[in-house]
């Protein structure tokens, strides 16, 4: 699939190798700006190493000499936004509020609702949704919470 | 008038929230946060103390083990003093020196005054040990050549401001010579180190070096009296008229966070005591080779004060 | 020959029911992301409090033995290596199941596991007193190279930009500094409270490789297309057998170079896999279909990780110092039952501890049948429509990387993770070397600190790092790993350039 798309390139390429100098630029000041070296001997070596990587992808993208990568077109980023804020939700902030099973059950029927192609307007669909979503989770609860004895958060919602 | 029915409320919630205690906690499984790897000794201890946890006369609902392993057991604790429930669902496993000691040294969440214990159930003395193939064949051996040889012997131990730690700061105070420690990354690798031959004595836990004697010269135990059970020849520091004590000895228990209910707290302190006592979790304990030594909650109180009032003055004389 | 006497213990139906449980159970806990073999075994063992010692260690290494290969089977039909041991095979395995090949990748897995698997097992029977030794005199400066090797493969992983292959390994080890360092206990790198404890490796491992996939598969939008997969081929077991067979090079590799790297203390099996496939596509005619499909390729990961399980045995039952954190949590499990691994195991024990290898020995057989049997069966799983699958995995990557420690930072990180190696990916970097770096950064950084403290006590940093035979061979190694690196880019530059392609 990567091979017949367009490569990335230009901006695509320079963005995120300036953003890879600025992350190893970071890393070195931490390392080097402490009272101890003594922890931080390892950290340097790898900052250094981080560093001199970054500069030269950048180089590299800026002469336009790395094309690696399918690169993300307006049209795929339209369609994973949704899971993409659907996931965040999910884990960053229902995972904790309503606890694990309230938010995975929303969660998995949200995605599968967002996009499972099959018309929205014949409840057939939607029990198919909700059977499916029901039979996931009570797989998932036998594994974990049964079998395993996983602990998770409970949340307001159970 | 708001004020009175808003504190009414609350006494009455209060209350109820008692009423509710009374008969039914633990009304799920209870978790014990353990602040090393699975396979460790604390981990296998802390399994084999908690099984018949489920039974009616003990908690009645089973333990789960949680480990949270990192950087010598205080990344669990960390979380377990700042972020861990009250409510009595939530137990931790306490390995005494190591928790008091790290509260004095590091900035850490947890010190003995924010956490309550509930009782103790074992106690592991460090030994010293050499290769069968060294040439040390007893402490003032091991003394003599680090006289002449100043800060050339390496001694390893389970990471810094652990048992083995102490006992380490220990020796070299009483003996008065410069010896080298090498932290590992837990006492099973410090071992293999000494065994491999990469270090040239270790300090280390009685039960896993006394699994290892047929490899091992063990010269020396860190407590007060000799170990009957398991090796009634090894001498103690004392014995040998070195003034080493039982302060790294390694205790383990079980506590909970301060702010836990009284009523929870007394629950768990009569109830995990007999538990300890079982005569199944007895048995499994000696079988796999760990010293049982049961504490009472007031015990374990006493003793974390003097621990942490020892080392208070052992670590500030560095 | 004391082993073949005790088969038939292993051969009644209690004991062969317990085989049946663990293998099956060892499998389905292997396939699951979060759940490493270390945690299957560590979450067997209060089953096996009451069995009787001889039982509940059949379990468990029937349990050790199928999760190191159910690992293999989300690698392959996911590109979600089960455990660390596994991301090798998804390099392969997955392009192998995106061309309709997942039963024929998943039969060859199983087949290879179990020759690996059985090859290391005869290692632990018959030269377990000559090898224990050897396995103990590897110290720090030692695994400090052997972890340097490790690095040198991080670039080349990923055939497709050195450069970028470097960067995602350089990256992963720094990802590995964060958090509490082993030896002083300061905090690096900490500027949430979620990273204190650090980043987990199988957390990371779920986020880089589940993520990228699940959000991948969601690019369509509302569609009834599955993940490029239009139908599974029926492949017959008797033709993958004989193709496995015709990779002697690969299933040599990857059993020699398991067997050693298992034998090692403290290098980690998790390594093992990687190497040999880094090494077979060295060895390879085929080198350049590697990465693509190439079925060599999962035969030599998957006959090294298997290859491993045995070896990582030795240090543990002869020398009571157990090599792996597996073989740590196994130690658990045998002094529940009052048996000391030592040198007297198989005088004191000699009923109990061949018990217990031969199950492994009948494990990986059994492994193997059951693998092989549901191998068609699973294979299925990719004709799953993504809109069910990937909300599926997202919810399994969830539970799994909590369940590894209860943690939900380990939740918090995991998805960070994934979510930036997504974007990383449109643009060139992979996953695999940036786990590599999680994994090889605390290797070499501990050995390095440790062996800098005992040099220090002795003859200095160079005597110690550079001197002796073991050390030399091993730089000599690390040396030969990156000339041939540099050789290979070279020459594909100069193929590329005469195509007059873009590189």
């Amino acid at each position: 699939m990567s091979d017949q798309r367009p490569a990335a390139s230009g901006l695509q390429q320079i963005v995120p190798a300036g953003l890879v100098v600025a992350l190893a630029l970071w890393v070195t000041w931490v390392s080097f700006a402490v009272d101890d070296p003594e922890p931080y001997l390892f950290p340097r070596l790898v900052s250094l190493v981080l560093l001199a990587l970054s500069v030269a992808l950048l180089v590299r993208a800026l002469t336009g000499k790395t094309l690696t990568g399918a690169g993300l077109d307006g049209r795929t980023l339209k369609n994973v936004a949704p899971a993409i804020a659907v996931t965040l939700l999910y884990v960053f902030v229902l995972a904790d509020l309503v606890g694990f099973y309230a938010a995975s059950t929303a969660a998995f029927f949200t995605l599968v609702t967002l996009y499972d192609p099959a018309p929205h307007d014949e409840i057939e669909t939607w029990l198919k949704r909700l059977a499916v979503t029901v039979g996931f989770m009570a797989v998932i609860a036998v594994l974990f919470t049964l079998v395993l004895k996983v602990q998770v958060p409970r949340g307001v919602l159970f | 008038m708001r004020k009175s029915i808003a504190i009414l409320a609350t006494m009455a919630a209060l209350a109820l929230a008692g009423a509710a205690f009374a008969g039914s906690y633990p009304e799920r499984p209870v978790s014990l946060t353990v602040a090393y790897s699975p396979g460790g000794a604390t981990d296998f201890q802390a399994r084999i103390v908690t099984m018949v946890a489920a039974k009616k006369e003990y908690l009645g609902q089973p333990v789960v083990i949680i480990n949270k392993p990192g950087a010598g057991g205080k990344i669990g604790w960390n979380y377990f003093a700042s972020r861990a429930s009250t409510d009595g669902y939530e137990l931790a496993a306490y390995n005494v020196p190591h928790f008091i000691a790290q509260s004095i040294k590091f900035k850490t969440k947890y010190n003995i005054n924010n956490l309550e214990p509930i009782a103790n159930w074992g106690a592991d003395p460090a030994v010293l040990v050499v290769n069968k193939n060294s040439p040390f064949n007893s402490v003032d051996d091991l003394v003599k050549y680090a006289k002449a040889n100043p800060g050339k012997v390496t001694v390893s131990g389970a990471g810094l401001y652990v048992g083995h730690h102490i006992a380490f700061l220990q020796i070299q105070k009483a003996t008065g010579v410069k010896l080298k420690y090498v932290p590992h990354k837990g006492g099973a690798p410090a071992l293999k180190s000494v065994l491999g031959g990469q270090v040239m004595a270790g300090v280390n836990n009685l039960s896993d070096s006394y699994r290892s004697r047929a490899n091992l010269k063990i010269l020396a135990i860190a407590d007060l009296q000799r170990d009957k059970q398991f090796l009634p020849d090894v001498p103690t520091f004392k014995e040998l008229g070195y003034d080493v004590d039982d302060s790294s000895v390694n205790f383990r228990g079980i506590m909970v966070r301060k702010g836990t209910p009284k009523e929870i707290i007394d629950f768990l302190s009569a109830r995990v005591v007999e538990m300890f006592k079982n005569k199944r979790v007895a048995k499994q304990m000696k079988i796999g080779g760990s010293p049982l030594r049961i504490m009472t909650r007031d015990e374990v109180i006493k003793m974390w004060k003097a621990r942490q009032a020892f080392l208070q003055k052992l670590l500030a004389d560095l | 020959m004391e082993f073949l006497q005790y088969f038939s213990a292993v051969l009644t139906p209690a004991s062969l029911l317990f085989l049946g449980i663990g293998t099956i159970g060892g499998l389905i806990l292997g396939a699951t992301p979060g759940l490493s073999p270390t945690m299957a075994v560590a979450l067997l063992i209060p089953f096996t409090f009451r069995m009787d010692p001889a039982q509940g260690l059949i379990l468990l290494g029937a349990a050790y033995t199928s999760s190191v290969a159910g690992g293999a089977v989300s690698a392959i039909l996911l590109k979600i290596p089960g455990a660390p041991a596994n991301i090798a095979t998804a390099l392969d395995g997955y392009e192998m199941a995106k061309k309709g090949q997942a039963a024929k990748a998943l039969q060859m897995c199983f087949v290879s596991s179990a020759i690996g698997g059985v090859i290391g097992i005869l290692v632990l029977i018959f030269l377990t007193p000559l090898l224990a030794a050897w396995a103990l005199g590897f110290g720090p400066s030692h695994l400090f190279w052997i972890a340097i090797l490790g690095v040198t493969i991080i670039g080349t992983l990923d055939a497709r930009s050195v450069v970028k292959g470097l960067l995602s390994g350089a990256m992963g080890l720094w990802i590995a500094t964060i958090g509490y360092d082993s030896i002083q206990g300061v905090e690096r790198f900490t500027f949430t409270e979620h990273l204190d404890g650090g980043v987990n490796v199988i957390a990371a491992l779920i986020g880089l490789f589940a993520i990228p996939q699940i959000i991948e598969m969601l690019e369509g939008g509302r569609t009834r297309k599955t993940i490029e997969v239009l139908a599974v081929e029926r492949h017959s077991i008797w033709a993958s057998t004989r193709e496995v067979f015709s990779k002697l090079r690969a299933l040599g590799i990857g059993s020699v170079v398991g067997t050693i790297i298992g034998l090692i203390p403290g290098a980690g099996g998790q390594i093992a896999g990687i190497v040999s496939y880094d090494q077979t596509r060295k060895f390879s005619p085929n080198r350049d279909r590697f990465g693509k499909g190439e079925s060599e390729g999962v035969v030599a990961a998957e006959s090294a990780n298997n290859a491993m399980v045995g070896p990582s045995l030795v240090p543990l039952l002869t020398l009571s110092v157990p090599g792996s954190p597996t073989a740590a949590v196994l130690l658990g499990g045998l002094l529940i039952h009052g048996i000391f691994p030592g040198p007297d195991l198989f005088s004191k024990h000699a009923a109990v501890a061949w018990t217990f290898i031969d199950s492994m020995l009948i494990g990986q057989i059994l492994m193997m049948v059951f693998g092989l049997y549901i191998a068609r069966l699973a294979a299925r799983v990719v004709l799953i429509p993504p809109a069910i699958l990937a909300p599926a995995i997202l919810v399994l990557a969830v539970f799994g990387s909590f369940a590894v420690q209860h943690s939900l930072s380990d939740v918090f990180v995991m998805l960070t993770l994934g979510l930036g190696m997504y974007f990383l990916e449109k643009v060139g970097f992979s996953a695999a070397p940036m786990v590599l770096g999680i994994i090889l950064g605390p290797i070499a950084e501990s050995n390095y600190v440790q062996g800098r403290i005992i040099a220090e006590a002795g003859d200095g940093i160079f005597a110690y790092f550079f001197t002796g035979g073991l050390n030399i061979a091993l730089i000599a190694l690390c040396l030969a790993s990156v000339a041939y690196s540099v050789a290979m880019e070279v020459r594909q530059r100069r193929l590329a350039r005469i195509e007059g392609g873009a590189p």
